[in-house]
């Protein structure tokens, strides 16, 4: 993140959660701006060059405080699955992440008024008459900012007082120790990205090491928290079984595999339209450019592709238990 | 692709000391419109204000498009006197531009207000410790109809505090050529920068596809096919290992009449690296 300068709009200069923000940013100038979009969609954005000098935008979203989930994210049986987006793009920067091809910009946008997020949310809960699904670290990754502001925190803290949500952060971060006074909460699920390492080297730049998510994992499992482990996407690379195969050993060694609550793996999919965008926008990765198949507007592996890659991490893992609970994608 | 970076100056005074220390050559005068070049840079003074700017820049940038641009020159501010200041925003009533930076500033950032008129001390009192000058966001706002954002940069130097007579004495001109040198060479880098990094996203197969549309007279999709497989092949691999494979293909074929299958080989050689 480039620390020099952040970019704040006007309308919440003075909230409480702007002030929280800058208190890690001591030293940054501060550009007073009207609207988040100014920046974020100022046109002949370059996406690889901002995202290597990536700018923080703290911001007040005023609509759209969630959304219904697609077809191409897992809802773990949920009918109600809804995602929001407390933040927009990625500290992180892996080359097969859809973001690239979703916004133009790669600045990072951090919404403060997190109150307007929660009375929405109790609003939904309200209407629905069955459980809500939330996955809250939709376009972005929040436990890796949560030194910045802890949104994880507050609606885990949220989430303990509604008994008709469950709540998912998902990520790739190790970051254990934000969260080390955080009590277990039944309806909230800890989801951890994983790959080998190989493909973390090689596609997943700027995140934790494959052992350093395994040992947070441990640390939260040690604490009692509902886990959950999300081998997506699965990509073919050059000895892809002896990664994935290799990284299993490892779970194996590092974290209490048993105690796992759901696994969900995916093979790359990627909408049409943001493939196009990403591949116009990058050509230094091979993720992009492998010869996908277009099924009703999504890119993926040929169904032969899928179907072995898919089989051998269910085979693997069915083989360390055979009562693991497994969503396909 | 190779970026130049470009300087651009309202006046012949404030480009004097870059013309003298770049070594550029006069290569084109119309008007107030003035282009000077040397093999690595140009330089371009536009004239005073909003439209001689706007249109000295879009005259140029419809012929050169590999350029980062840099507007550099005087302003007025009620702080910062005689000081170089690197500019992250830029406006005017009704217009914004926000320059791109890809690395740490040694200069103090400020922003950069556009007027039409000029403006003396107590109306400069309006803009805080803000600069004020007469072309940039013309300057940005023509250059951003053909360029990217990251190719549109501005340095600032604080001339005056709304002294509209300032330059008569002449004891400025001591004072504002004596970081140039410092200002070259971040225009230098950074231009360096930007052209690494775009060279590092965007790779040129061109030759590549070229060589074997030469000997299988590809169709269009089939192009595309082998221009993907190929920067498949190259992130992994360098372009000299892809010339080899290339050359190496090219020399094995005999027969050219199972066209399809012999670029299905390609293909599968160059996604399977």
């Amino acid at each position: 993140m480039f620390k020099q300068f952040i970019y704040i709009e006007k309308q919440i200069a003075e909230h409480e959660n702007t002030k929280r923000v800058l208190t890690k940013f001591t030293d940054a100038k501060i550009v007073y701006i009207d609207h988040y979009k100014d920046v974020f969609n100022q046109s002949g954005s370059e996406w690889r060059l901002q995202k290597q000098a990536q700018k923080l935008i703290l911001a007040k979203r005023t609509d759209h405080f969630y959304y219904k989930g697609s077809n191409v994210t897992p809802d773990f049986g949920f009918k109600n699955f809804y995602y929001n987006t407390l933040a927009l793009n990625c500290v992180y920067d892996c080359d097969y992440c859809y973001l690239q091809g979703l916004f133009s910009s790669a600045h990072f946008v951090l919404f403060v008024n997190n109150e307007d997020f929660i009375s929405e949310t109790i609003k939904l809960i309200n209407q629905s008459s069955e459980q809500v699904y939330l996955a809250l670290s939709y376009d972005t990754d929040l436990l890796a900012i949560e030194n910045w502001l802890p949104y994880c925190k507050t609606w885990i803290d949220f989430a303990a007082s509604q008994q008709n949500l469950t709540i998912e952060i998902r990520t790739k971060s190790a970051n254990y120790k934000s969260l080390e006074y955080c009590k277990p909460v039944d309806n909230v699920v800890l989801a951890w990205t994983l790959s080998p390492q190989e493909i973390i080297n090689l596609n997943e730049a700027k995140t934790p090491s494959l052992i350093q998510r395994l040992k947070a994992i441990k640390a939260f499992q040690t604490l009692g928290w509902k886990i959950r482990l999300c081998f997506d996407p699965l990509l073919i690379v050059k000895n892809w079984r002896a990664y994935y195969k290799e990284m299993l050993k490892l779970l194996q060694q590092e974290i209490d595999i048993d105690k796992i609550d759901t696994i969900s793996l995916g093979v790359f999919r990627m909408n049409k339209l943001f493939l196009k965008n990403m591949q116009r926008r990058r050509e230094d990765t091979s993720v992009l450019y492998y010869p996908y198949e277009l099924n009703e507007d999504i890119y993926t592996y040929n169904k032969y592709e899928k179907e072995e890659l898919q089989n051998y991490l269910i085979e693997q893992l069915l083989n360390i238990n055979a009562n693991f609970r497994i969503e396909i994608i | 692709m190779d970026l130049k970076p470009t300087y651009v100056f309202a006046l012949q005074q404030e480009a004097y000391p870059f013309i003298e220390q770049l070594k550029v050559k006069q290569i084109h005068q119309q008007k107030n419109i003035r282009l000077y070049a040397n093999d690595h840079s140009f330089l371009l003074i536009t004239g005073i204000g909003s439209i001689a700017c706007s249109t000295a820049v879009g005259w140029f940038l419809a012929l050169h498009k590999n350029v980062v641009m840099w507007n550099i020159g005087c302003a007025a501010s009620q702080a910062n006197l005689h000081k170089w200041q690197r500019i992250i925003e830029v406006k005017n009533k009704e217009l914004t531009f926000y320059p791109e930076l890809i690395g740490k500033s040694e200069f103090e950032l400020n922003s950069l207000n556009t007027v039409s008129d000029f403006v003396g001390v107590e109306d400069l009192m309006s803009y805080g410790n803000e600069l004020v000058d007469m072309e940039g966001i013309s300057f940005a706002k023509a250059a951003q109809l053909f360029l990217n954002s990251n190719q549109i940069q501005i340095f600032k130097w604080v001339s005056d505090a709304g002294h509209k007579d300032f330059y008569k004495d002449g004891t400025w001109f001591k004072k504002y050529e004596r970081q140039i040198p410092e200002i070259i060479t971040v225009v230098d880098l950074e231009t360096k920068l930007i052209s690494t990094e775009v060279n590092a996203i965007f790779k040129n197969t061109n030759q590549f596809v070229s060589k074997i549309d030469n000997l299988l007279k590809l169709s269009f999709t089939q192009k595309e096919q082998l221009n993907k497989a190929c920067l498949c092949f190259l992130a992994y691999k360098t372009e000299l290992q892809l010339a080899e494979l290339i050359e190496e293909f090219t020399d094995s074929v005999e027969n050219i009449s199972q066209r399809k299958s012999l670029l299905n080989q390609l293909l599968e050689k160059l996604r399977h690296v």
